[in-house]
C-alpha cells in the first residue's frame, strides 16, 4: 500500500459530494486527507484548486461551513485542515483551533503563516492547546537555516511542496527536491514527510515515495472530477494506493 | 525578516507568504538594502530620471481654478509629465536597475487597466530585459488599446482565462511564474504593497516627488492632497512631510456610485484588518474573510487593500482619509481641463475634486498641493462614454467600417 495524502476543497463540487468524495477517498485507501478552506485569494494555488476555490465560494462555503462538512464526513483516518492565514485571523485564531479539533481533525497547515511572522507564536500555542499538529510547509529552495527553524514546530509530520513539477522531467532531474528531503530526515529521523510535486500518475508517485513517506495528490484529483466525476476521481486514487 | 518590514504597533506589512517564496523576497531585500545606499546606483537612477524619464515634473500654480474657487492656492504636481503618464515609472525604473543590478534577465508583472504592465514593459525594453505580463482575460478585452501598446514595446502578454479573470488571477499567475523562474527573473510590484521589501522598495522610489515639492515650492506646503488606491503616488507626495506635522496630508479614497457594499473602493472606514497577497492591511473583506467586490470610475483606485506604511498613518492620524465619488471625479476631469488645460487620470481627479471642496474653508494665503498622479489620455473610453457617448459611438463605428478584415 502507498501511503497517501488527498486533498478536497471543502465544499468542492458541491457540499453533499464533498462529503461523498472525502468518504470515498477513506474507502479507496487514502492514508489522509487535506481538507482545504475555500478562500477568494489563493496565492500559492494554480489553476486547478484556485477554480475549486471559486465553486465553493459562490455556493456560499464560509470556514464554519467547512468545519461542518468534516464532522459529517466523520472519518477514521486523519483530516488536516489547510487554511490561509486570512481565513484563519478572521475567524479568530483560538475560535478556529477550537473549531478544527471540535471537527475531529488531526492537524493544521497554513501554508502562508511563516515561523516568523508576528502572530506564529499565538497560532502554536492555540494549536498545542487543543491538540492539533502544526504541519510546516517548506520548499527545497528554503535555505538550511529556515528548514531548521520551520523544522523546530513540527509536532509529526513536515510538508515538502514546490509547484516546479516533477512532469516531464523526472523526479531525478530535481537534485534540490532530494538534497531537502535528505537535509529534513538528518535534522530530524523520526518526522514523516508529506512531498507534493504535482504528483500525475503512478510513475509520478514511485518516485516521490523513494525520498517520501507521504505523497500528496492535490489538483490531479480535482482534475479528474471536473473532467470524467466524482466516480473516476475515487478510482484514480484506488490505483494510486493500492499500486 | 528586519523589524524594517513592519509597520506601526500594529505590525502592518509583513512577509505572508509561503515558505516558497521566502528566499527570494530575503535576496530581494538584501540587494535592495545594499544599493539603497549606494551612491553609483542613486547617481544612475537619477540620470534615467533626467535623461530618459522627464523629472523634475512641474509644480505649478493653478491660477485660474484658485481664483475661480476662491481660498487657498492650489499647486499642481504634475506626475502625468512622466514618460508613460503617470508616476508609475517612477518605481518601474527603480525596480528595473536593480533587477538589473542582481543579474536578472526578464521582468514580469501583473496588470488590472493595463498601466503599470505599460510602465513594466516600457522599462523593460529601455534595459534590453524581457518582460512577461499577466492580465485577466477580461481586462484583455476591455483594455485591448494598452495590450497592443505593451506588445509593440515587446512584451508578452498573457491572458489568465481562470477565476475571475482579472487582476487578482493575473497576480497568481505572475507568483507562480516568478516560483518557477526566480534565478532569472525579477517581478514589478506595481505600488506600495505586497509583501517586504517591496512596500518600502516602491516607497523610497517614489519620494522624490514629495521632494521635488519642497524644492519647487520653496517652502512647506499647508496641504498636501492625492488619491490613494494601493498609495504609490500618496507615499510619494507625502514621505518628505511625514516629519513636518504643520503639513496636512490628505489622502482621497475611491467613493464610487455609493458608499453601499461593492459600489466603491473606499477602505475607510468599512475595511477591516487581515492578510492578504502577502501582507497585513485593511483589506474589504465579506463577512468571511475573503476579498469583497469593490467599483471605481477609475481602475487604479478600484482595490480592496492600502499599502501597509498608510494603514499606520491611518492609525496614527497623520494622513486624514477622505473619498471623492465618480461623479465628482469626473466633475473635476472638466474643471481642471477647462480652467487649467490639464486633463488629469480619472485617479488624479479624485484628489483634484478633494481639493476644490477644501480650497474653499482655507485662507488666500494657504497653500495646497495636489499630486496630479498621471494623465487623462488613457482615459479617452471612459471620458467619451461619460462626455460624448453619442459622438463616439459614431466614430467607433465609422473606424469598425473601415477594418475590412
Amino acid at each position: 500500500m502507498n501511503k497517501i495524502m488527498t486533498h478536497v476543497v471543502a465544499g468542492y463540487p458541491d457540499k453533499d459530494q464533498c462529503v461523498e468524495l472525502m468518504r470515498g477517498m477513506e474507502r479507496a485507501g487514502a492514508s489522509m486527507i487535506e481538507v482545504q478552506i475555500p478562500f477568494s485569494d489563493p496565492i500559492a494555488d494554480g489553476e486547478t484548486i484556485m477554480r475549486a476555490n471559486d465553486i465553493a465560494l459562490r455556493q456560499g462555503m464560509t470556514a464554519e461551513a467547512s468545519f461542518a462538512l468534516i464532522t459529517q464526513a466523520a472519518l477514521a483516518i486523519d483530516v488536516y485542515v489547510m487554511s490561509y492565514f486570512q481565513k484563519v485571523q478572521h475567524f479568530g485564531i483560538d475560535k478556529f483551533c477550537a473549531a478544527a479539533a471540535r471537527s475531529g481533525a488531526a492537524g493544521l497547515i497554513i501554508p502562508d503563516l511563516p515561523f516568523d511572522a508576528p502572530e506564529f507564536e499565538e497560532f502554536l500555542e492555540c494549536a498545542r492547546h487543543y491538540k492539533l499538529s502544526v504541519i510546516p510547509v517548506i520548499s527545497p529552495g528554503t535555505n538550511l537555516q529556515r528548514v531548521r527553524k520551520a523544522l523546530a514546530n513540527a509536532d509529526e509530520m513536515v510538508y515538502l511542496t514546490s509547484i516546479k513539477g516533477i512532469t516531464g522531467k523526472g523526479l531525478r532531474a530535481d537534485k534540490n527536491l532530494g538534497d531537502t528531503a535528505k537535509k529534513i530526515k538528518e535534522i530530524n529521523p523520526n518526522i514523516r514527510l508529506a512531498v507534493g510535486f504535482g504528483i500525475t500518475g503512478s510513475k509520478d508517485l514511485d518516485n516521490v515515495l523513494k525520498l517520501a513517506d507521504i505523497a500528496v495528490v492535490g489538483s490531479a484529483v480535482i482534475k479528474k472530477i471536473n473532467q470524467s466525476g466524482i466516480k473516476a476521481a475515487l478510482e484514480f486514487v484506488e490505483r494510486l494506493a493500492s499500486n | 525578516m528586519s523589524e524594517s518590514g513592519f509597520f506601526g504597533a500594529n505590525k502592518y506589512g509583513g512577509r505572508y507568504v509561503p515558505e516558497m517564496l521566502q528566499g527570494e523576497l530575503a535576496s530581494l531585500a538584501k540587494a535592495y538594502d545594499q544599493l539603497k545606499n549606494d551612491l553609483a546606483f542613486q547617481a544612475e537612477l537619477e540620470q534615467l530620471h533626467t535623461n530618459y524619464n522627464s523629472r523634475p515634473t512641474p509644480l505649478v500654480l493653478a491660477k485660474n481654478l484658485s481664483e475661480s474657487i476662491g481660498g487657498a492656492q492650489i499647486y499642481l504636481k504634475n506626475e502625468g509629465l512622466n514618460h508613460t503618464g503617470a508616476h508609475k515609472i517612477n518605481h518601474c525604473l527603480g525596480q528595473a536597475l536593480v533587477a538589473k543590478k542582481m543579474g536578472k534577465k526578464r521582468l514580469i508583472a501583473e496588470t488590472g487597466a493595463g498601466q503599470h504592465g505599460l510602465a513594466t514593459a516600457t522599462v523593460a525594453a529601455k534595459f534590453g530585459l524581457e518582460c512577461t505580463v499577466y492580465m485577466g482575460e477580461i481586462d484583455v478585452a476591455r483594455q485591448q488599446p494598452n495590450v497592443i501598446l505593451m506588445e509593440l514595446l515587446g512584451a508578452k502578454v498573457v491572458p489568465i482565462t481562470h477565476g475571475s479573470k482579472t487582476l487578482k488571477d493575473a497576480v497568481s499567475g505572475a507568483i507562480r511564474d516568478w516560483l518557477q523562474n526566480s534565478d532569472d527573473t525579477h517581478y514589478v510590484i506595481g505600488s506600495c504593497l505586497g509583501p517586504d521589501p517591496y512596500p518600502r522598495m516602491n516607497r523610497d522610489f517614489q519620494a522624490i516627488i514629495g521632494r521635488e515639492i519642497r524644492q519647487q515650492l520653496g517652502k512647506n506646503p499647508d496641504c498636501i492632497i492625492a488619491c490613494v488606491g494601493g498609495g504609490s503616488n500618496a507615499l510619494g507626495a507625502f514621505t518628505a512631510f511625514l516629519n513636518q506635522h504643520a503639513v496636512k496630508l490628505i489622502g482621497v479614497e475611491a467613493g464610487g456610485k455609493s458608499p453601499a457594499n461593492g459600489q466603491h473602493a473606499a477602505r475607510f472606514p468599512d475595511a477591516k484588518i487581515g492578510i492578504m497577497e502577502g501582507y497585513k492591511s485593511y483589506f474589504l473583506q465579506d463577512e468571511d474573510g475573503n476579498s469583497a467586490l469593490t467599483h471605481s470610475v477609475a481602475a487604479g483606485l478600484d482595490y480592496i487593500g492600502i499599502g501597509p506604511e498608510l494603514a499606520e498613518l491611518h492609525d496614527s492620524g497623520r494622513v486624514e482619509f477622505v473619498r471623492a465619488s465618480d461623479k465628482e471625479s469626473l466633475k473635476a476631469v472638466e474643471l481642471l481641463a477647462k480652467t487649467e488645460g490639464i486633463i488629469p487620470a480619472l485617479e488624479s481627479a479624485h484628489a483634484v475634486a478633494e481639493a476644490v471642496k477644501r480650497a474653499k474653508i482655507m485662507k488666500s494665503e494657504d497653500a495646497i498641493v495636489v499630486n496630479v498622479s498621471g494623465r487623462g489620455d488613457k482615459d479617452i473610453f471612459t471620458l467619451a462614454r461619460h462626455f460624448s457617448p453619442k459622438d463616439f459611438k459614431a466614430f467607433l463605428q465609422r473606424e469598425l467600417a473601415s477594418y475590412d478584415i
